[in-house]
């Protein structure tokens, strides 16, 4: 009896949370939108950076790499905001506040933590037996990374890809701080459309629905896939 | 266009001849081959304001010049001073233009931010009330500070500021953050009757009318949207702000109180350093011609300093300054000493916020 | 062997090969490691560095001076933002505890559908605009919004209640997007609990809340403590949601930096601050990974 229901309560609550998340989301949907115009940054880079810094980090040497391993994604957790002022104050007397390279590499800084993190968790996980079979029939370190190690950590990849593309999509403040004539979807909505939910607002934030969503949807199914063809 | 080029240089050659003969000279006169193909860059407002100056100021000066104008857009309706400091000391500011409010105005002045704007090189000078002309620009934009309310839900329209203190007005009320100096003098305006100075009275005053307070607001984004839902229902905010929304049929309206209204005006300048100059006074010097002017009136209900700009009787009310004379009604207001007090007073504002 | 083709394209931009072989034959790993560790050097190092340096100068002062960093506790508001900011972030964890643990024992009892659902759920927030989603918040809490609609037409107020622009507002847009930086920690630290040790709790004659207290519980506080910690980190930094749903009345420290920046041009205080506030989020760190820590060696210690 009981314990039926505390079931009962702990689903309840739980079903009353997803409302919770969901309802915004859902208001945004019903509003029309059309297209917009927007500038996001590829977060490609960041993911041929992440990488690689990830397959060092875990091959790499043993020293320091604690200590590496927590700088490297330290751009986490810390807040945007003094990020943001701090790279404000670099480029600014270099003018280089207002530049797309600016931006981009702004971008990569907050992006590349992210790969780090999926990519790594993937090489955790991964069986080297199989990139040891390709170096003793002969392969190159270079090259079995490339051939073996790589594939067999895609999931991790398009995780990273995912989460970077969030971060570079979405960022406001460092943005904020830089952007005067180079502007991203949130600063467009934050300073002209802001508050007055017409069509181009919910135009971005469908935007940003569907492109999230068909990540997501990608990065199941590639890792699905990619499972699948472990097993096989 | 050609017509209403002569048509300022006319008016320019029928004033003193010093101008006359400047006017030869002047950027004004820059024409579609000098120009064409360079780029200006001018900082805009953002909303409704920031689309009429588009529509009536840059794109037919873009048209009639062949200058192509590069627009960037402020966050609400302050230029990113800081940002633009630190350009104009690095020697390399990002804008041509850039309007200012009255208080960066005098910042940017005592900090030297600013080029001289020659008369010389200002034809249209010769119609502007003398008034509005300072030495680093005109000042455009006659935007005027009064309340705005709900109709729906106050059915006899406020008449004071004072109103807003009205136990009825419980969390329905809101103040304008970014222009916090504004809100100190209208309440000084309520409890001492002159808008200075600014001291422990003021801020017993505002704590009396915290209860009232919903929010604070830092854009006219923001303000049009409190109104549009009926968030708040009584502020004080700008006439251009408040008509465009009583058109689209949201219940509001505009009054100027009766212990005086504030009408500041927006100085646009040429940052020092800036790359364009010449193609930044000739673009000023349209922007102060009539027809800019004139549209900025009917469309957003912002007086002009022109004095070729005739108000329909509609329009007029709603401009609240469209005579001189309604212009000198307007609250005085002393900018050099509120420059020299914001930084105590923003420490006091923000103090009162914890409190 | 897989073959190149199936890499993921994302990963093949032109060069990319090229530049991986090169950096990985001429400097091994370490040149693996060089990109990644030069961008960092050039934008986050160096600009915090420089942060720092500007934090000590008062105003491009030329003498090494605290002022800033004493204005930052005498100053009669920081210290008090400083503190509200800290509160704010206690209530945010609070609220995600309190939904997002049922949250998380919901979805570990669900079967893989419903579990799949769920966690979609919890992470389509991130997946959002921030901007967007404070913005539908504004129509959902406001004065005339849905909300206080329902409640009064279900007659259950007479008046609307102020669910906005007030540290209740806050709390709700922040608690909205961090709840799946504690959901899923909480959700895997309780995917690793061995389901037979509950049932052997239980065939002992426990009933199901002091199993979920005695074991459940004790064996998910690891994830409760990353989880909280990420959370209470995350809203130390926030800085739209207040500017948005907070009206003015809510400032954050992020705030009052931003505005020292933007508005005041005193970089070096703002600098000072920000300092602080790494500071203080480094030691929170620093004790939850301790604490983590002492849970995992009391738990190795367990029979």
């Amino acid at each position: 009896m009981s314990e039926t229901r505390i079931g009962l309560f702990v689903g309840s609550i739980a079903s009353l949370v997803m409302v919770f998340l969901v309802l915004p989301q859902v208001i945004l949907l019903v509003q029309s939108f059309t297209a917009e115009d927007y500038l996001s940054f590829p977060p490609r880079l960041a993911l041929v950076i992440g990488t690689a810094a990830a397959i060092g980090l875990d091959r790499g040497p043993m020293v320091l790499r604690k200590a590496m391993r927590t700088a490297l994604v330290s751009p986490m957790i810390l807040p945007h905001v003094v990020l943001g002022m701090a790279i404000y104050r670099v480029f600014l007397p270099i003018r280089f506040d207002d530049t797309v390279t600016g931006f981009l590499i702004a971008h990569l800084v907050l992006c590349v933590p992210y790969v780090i993190v999926t990519v790594g968790a993937s090489l955790q996980g991964m069986d080297r037996s199989l990139e040891q079979a390709a170096v003793s029939l002969g392969a190159s370190v270079p090259m079995a990374l490339w051939r073996v190690v790589l594939p067999l950590i895609r999931p991790g990849l398009i995780g990273g890809a995912v989460f970077a593309f969030i971060t570079s999509f979405d960022e406001f403040i460092v943005t904020y701080f830089l952007a005067s004539r180079q502007t991203t979807a949130p600063i467009q909505i934050f300073s002209s459309l802001s508050y007055q939910l017409e069509p181009s607002i919910a135009a971005v934030s469908g935007l940003t629905l569907v492109v999230t969503a068909a990540l997501c949807g990608l990065l199941i199914l590639r890792g699905g896939m990619a499972g699948t063809a472990r097993v096989a | 266009m050609i017509d209403k080029m002569k048509l300022s240089r006319r008016a320019a050659l029928k004033t003193l001849g010093v101008a006359a003969a400047g006017a030869l000279a002047a950027p004004s006169v820059i024409t579609r081959s000098l120009a064409a193909g360079e780029t200006l860059v001018v900082y805009n407002f953002d909303g409704l304001l920031g689309k009429v100056i588009k529509d009536h100021w840059i794109d037919p000066f873009s048209q009639k010049t062949g200058v192509k104008v590069e627009v960037l857009t402020m966050q609400g309706s302050s230029p990113p001073m800081a940002k633009i400091k630190a350009q104009i000391d690095a020697g390399r500011p990002d804008a041509d233009v850039i309007p200012m409010q009255m208080t960066d105005y005098i910042f940017g002045v005592r900090n030297n931010l600013f080029q001289p704007i020659d008369a010389k090189d200002m034809p249209e000078y010769a119609n502007l009330y003398p008034d509005y002309i300072t030495p680093y620009g005109p000042k455009l934009v006659l935007w005027s500070y009064g309340l705005a309310y709900n109709t729906d839900k106050i059915k006899t329209a406020p008449t004071a500021w004072a109103d807003l203190w009205d136990p009825q007005y419980k969390g329905k009320a809101a103040l304008n953050e970014a222009l916090f100096d504004q809100a100190l003098e209208m309440v000084n305006l309520v409890s001492k009757g002159k808008p200075l100075p600014v001291d422990d009275g003021t801020f017993a005053a505002l704590t009396k009318l915290r209860p009232n307070l919903a929010t604070l607001w830092t854009t006219g984004a923001q303000a049009e949207q409190l109104l549009r839902t009926g968030e708040v229902w009584i502020m004080p905010v700008w006439n251009g702000r408040v008509y465009p929304l009583k058109d689209q049929g949201v219940p509001v309206d505009f009054v100027a109180p009766k212990e005086g209204f504030f009408t500041r005006s927006d100085p646009f300048c040429i940052p020092r350093g800036a790359k364009n100059p010449d193609i930044a006074k000739a673009f000023i010097n349209f922007s102060c011609t009539a027809a800019p002017q004139q549209a900025m009136a009917e469309k957003l209900f912002y007086a002009s300093p022109n004095q070729k700009v005739v108000y329909p009787p509609d329009i007029a009310k709603r401009v609240v300054v469209a005579t001189k004379e309604d212009m000198a009604r307007a609250v005085p207001e002393n900018f050099e000493v509120i420059v020299d007090n914001l930084p105590e007073w923003r420490r006091r504002w923000d103090a009162w916020k914890q409190s | 062997m897989a073959s190149e083709a199936s890499l993921p394209s994302v990963l093949a931009p032109p060069g990319a090969k090229g530049m991986w072989l090169v950096c990985l034959k001429r400097y091994g790993w370490w040149g693996l490691l060089a990109p990644a560790l030069l961008l960092y050097a050039l934008v986050f190092f160096l600009p915090l560095s420089v942060l720092v340096a500007d934090s000590l100068h008062p105003s491009g002062a030329a003498d090494l001076s605290l002022a800033n960093y004493n204005a930052f506790f005498t100053d009669g508001i920081t210290l008090s933002i400083f503190l509200r900011t800290v509160r704010l972030a206690l209530f945010v964890t609070l609220a995600c505890l309190v939904f997002g643990y049922p949250l998380a024992l919901f979805m570990r009892r669900a079967g893989p559908a419903m579990r799949m659902v769920a966690l979609t759920i919890v992470v389509s927030p991130l997946l959002t605009s921030v901007i967007v989603r404070n913005v539908a918040w504004l129509l959902v809490l406001g004065r005339e919004g849905m909300v206080n609609t329902l409640l009064r037409n279900a007659g259950l107020i007479d008046g609307p209640l102020p669910l906005l622009y007030n540290t209740f507002g806050v709390v709700v847009g922040v608690t909205h997007v961090y709840l799946a930086f504690l959901v899923l920690p909480v959700f895997s630290a309780l995917l690793a609990i061995d389901p037979s040790t509950e049932q052997a709790a239980a065939s002992l004659g426990a009933s199901r809340f002091t199993v979920f207290r005695r074991v459940t519980l004790p064996m998910s506080m690891a994830g409760v403590i990353a989880g909280s910690t990420l959370v209470f980190v995350l809203t130390m930094g926030v800085y739209l949601t207040p500017v948005i749903m907070g009206g003015s009345f809510v400032t954050t420290l992020p705030m009052v930096m931003t505005d020292l920046v933007r508005t005041q041009f005193d970089f070096s205080r703002a600098a000072a601050f920000g300092v602080m506030l790494l500071v203080f989020i480094t030691a929170i760190l620093i004790a939850s990974s301790r604490a983590e820590k002492r849970i995992e060696q009391m738990r190795g210690e367990m029979p």
